[in-house]
């Protein structure tokens, strides 16, 4: 008995906690690295690395910074509620020298001086069910300075913001970007970025 | 005013000269293989350090060495299976760190080049990376009066030469000594291993330092781990031809192995987990020895080096 007391302690303590998450999704089931989705009829996906960050509050003076990760579930929540979030890290955060926490260049989103930290990294390949190839690719958007600065809010406010990657892959496939390496500011870098900045929604 | 800064400039000119000698007493290192030039000084140092942070010297100006070689990440490409360059190209090996390079016999993982001078020939013109001609890089430098007066304070000519460029980058890639990690206070009887700690040591002495020997944890050899060989990559083949050579790479070092992930040739582990895993199918390592070895792999992290500012991003200032 004192055991189911200790797990409903903490399990109430551990939704008190969590203010506002992220959610990834494939059209509204929850997201698994290296498993394989359909995208359309021919084309499935398989993601093996997704990471961005979210910054709270920075209008408000705050610098909070989250880096989320599609591979630690913890990294998906944080305790306090901001009324604004951005994907991305904004200029002021780009260049003040932090380099501890969800910036620790160990977290593999520091580029170098001029490029600042990539907002968002997605690593994995394309499937033509047809004839069985795949495409590998490696998006690395970012950039802190225009014209391909990669820092968008998010519109709306919430305690649960989706994150939905079809629709981020479905309107990648549609747009006129065909190159499957991007690991540099560029114009395509900015034209994904925005695409996955479009595909975040609060729960209603 | 004048004499204060002088004092200082000549005193941080010294300590720099005596890091290898001073690494060599202290520690009982042995003796570095590359040695400096004749041109090795605080200015020297300066511009090799500007050097590695310019984007100048590739050919679209959009990467630099540090691109791939991070100064937070022992000058690893952290997170990245291998290397990237230019225009969103992606090498085919992992970018390695860059730190005690005074006691490497050769570089590259095939070892294809025999001094520090040399390596950086590479990197600039390979069209994967910085893709850019020798002949442009002197172009754009001589053109560059910052850098036209630092080479010719330096090296007493009023153009800048192929030779020049590769031993200003020397300069800077020679200095990236790490010997202050927590194993190197216990050595210096400045601190004490826990229990678990000390059970990783015996480990490690039992099964790696063969290849990764203290106190650098290299070795000038090249070996092959066991690790499937891919056929676009045959290793140390590729320079010498011999069959005995297929599959075989450089033995890396592990100080700083917490941050250069990820491991292997071509970056395809990614933690140590992972690595130990690999290694523990041949060794019949249990969990709580590999558990024991992390944490003493751990110890080789010198933090200092990981955050010293002498390394970290640097443009060149002018002089009266």
């Amino acid at each position: 008995m004192p055991y189911l007391f200790l797990f409903l302690f903490a399990l109430t303590g551990q939704l008190s906690f969590a203010q506002q998450q992220i959610a990834i999704n494939w059209n509204g089931l929850a997201f698994e690295l290296d498993s394989t989705y359909l995208l359309n009829d021919s084309t499935a996906l398989r993601i093996s690395q997704l990471k961005f960050y979210v910054q709270g509050d920075p209008k408000k003076g705050g610098q909070a910074i989250y880096l989320v990760d599609a591979a630690e579930r913890s990294s998906w929540q944080w305790k306090k509620q901001h009324e604004v979030l951005q994907i991305g890290v904004n200029a002021t955060l780009q260049t003040s020298g932090v380099f501890n926490g969800a910036l620790d260049p160990i977290n593999g989103m520091y580029w170098a001086w001029n490029t600042g930290f990539i907002s968002v990294k997605c690593v994995g390949e394309i499937l033509e069910l047809k004839n069985g190839r795949s495409q590998k690719f490696e998006y690395h958007l970012g950039a802190y300075q225009a014209p391909f600065a990669c820092i968008a809010t998010v519109i709306g406010s919430g305690s649960t913001l989706n994150c939905d990657l079809q629709a981020w892959f479905s309107s990648i496939l549609t747009s006129k970007v065909d190159e499957w390496n991007i690991m540099q500011p560029s114009q395509a870098s900015k034209v994904l970025f925005d695409l996955f900045t479009a595909s975040f929604r609060y729960d209603q | 005013m004048t004499n204060k800064v002088l004092i200082l400039i000549l005193l941080s000119g010294l300590l720099f000269s005596l890091t290898l000698d001073r690494i060599k007493t202290d520690l009982k290192w042995p003796a570095p293989i590359q040695k400096k030039t004749a041109y090795y000084s605080e200015t020297s140092f300066e511009l090799g350090r500007a050097l590695f942070y310019d984007p100048l010297l590739s050919v679209d100006s959009s990467i630099s060495c540090s691109s791939c070689h991070l100064s937070y990440t022992s000058f690893a490409h952290v997170d990245h299976p291998t290397s990237h360059g230019i225009a969103n190209r992606i090498g085919k090996r992992n970018a390695p760190g860059l730190y005690n390079l005074a006691w490497r016999q050769d570089f590259h993982w095939d070892g294809g080049v025999q001094t520090l001078t040399g390596q950086a020939l590479n990197p600039l013109t390979h069209p994967d990376e910085m893709g850019e001609t020798l002949e442009n890089i002197l172009l754009k430098l001589n053109q560059h009066k910052r850098y036209l007066s630092f080479f010719k304070r330096i090296y007493k000519q009023n153009v800048i030469e192929t030779w020049m460029l590769l031993d200003a980058l020397q300069q800077f890639t020679l200095a990236l000594v790490s010997d202050d990690s927590y194993y190197d206070k216990v050595q210096q009887n400045k601190g004490h291993f826990s229990v678990q700690q000390a059970q990783g040591q015996k480990l490690f002495e039992q099964y790696c330092n063969r290849c990764h020997e203290a106190p650098l944890f290299f070795s000038n050899r090249f070996e092959s781990n066991g690790i499937t060989i891919l056929s676009n990559d045959l290793g140390r083949f590729e320079i010498t031809g011999s069959e005995s050579d297929k599959g075989k790479f450089r033995i890396p070092s592990l100080r700083n192995i917490t941050h250069t992930l990820p491991y292997m040739h071509d970056g395809r582990l990614r933690s140590l987990k992972e690595v130990l895993r690999h290694y523990g199918q041949q060794l019949k390592l249990d969990d709580s020895q590999q558990k024991d070895l992390i944490a003493f792999l751990k110890t080789l992290t010198d933090s200092t080096f990981l955050s010293n500012p002498r390394f970290q991003y640097h443009t060149l200032t002018p002089k009266p």
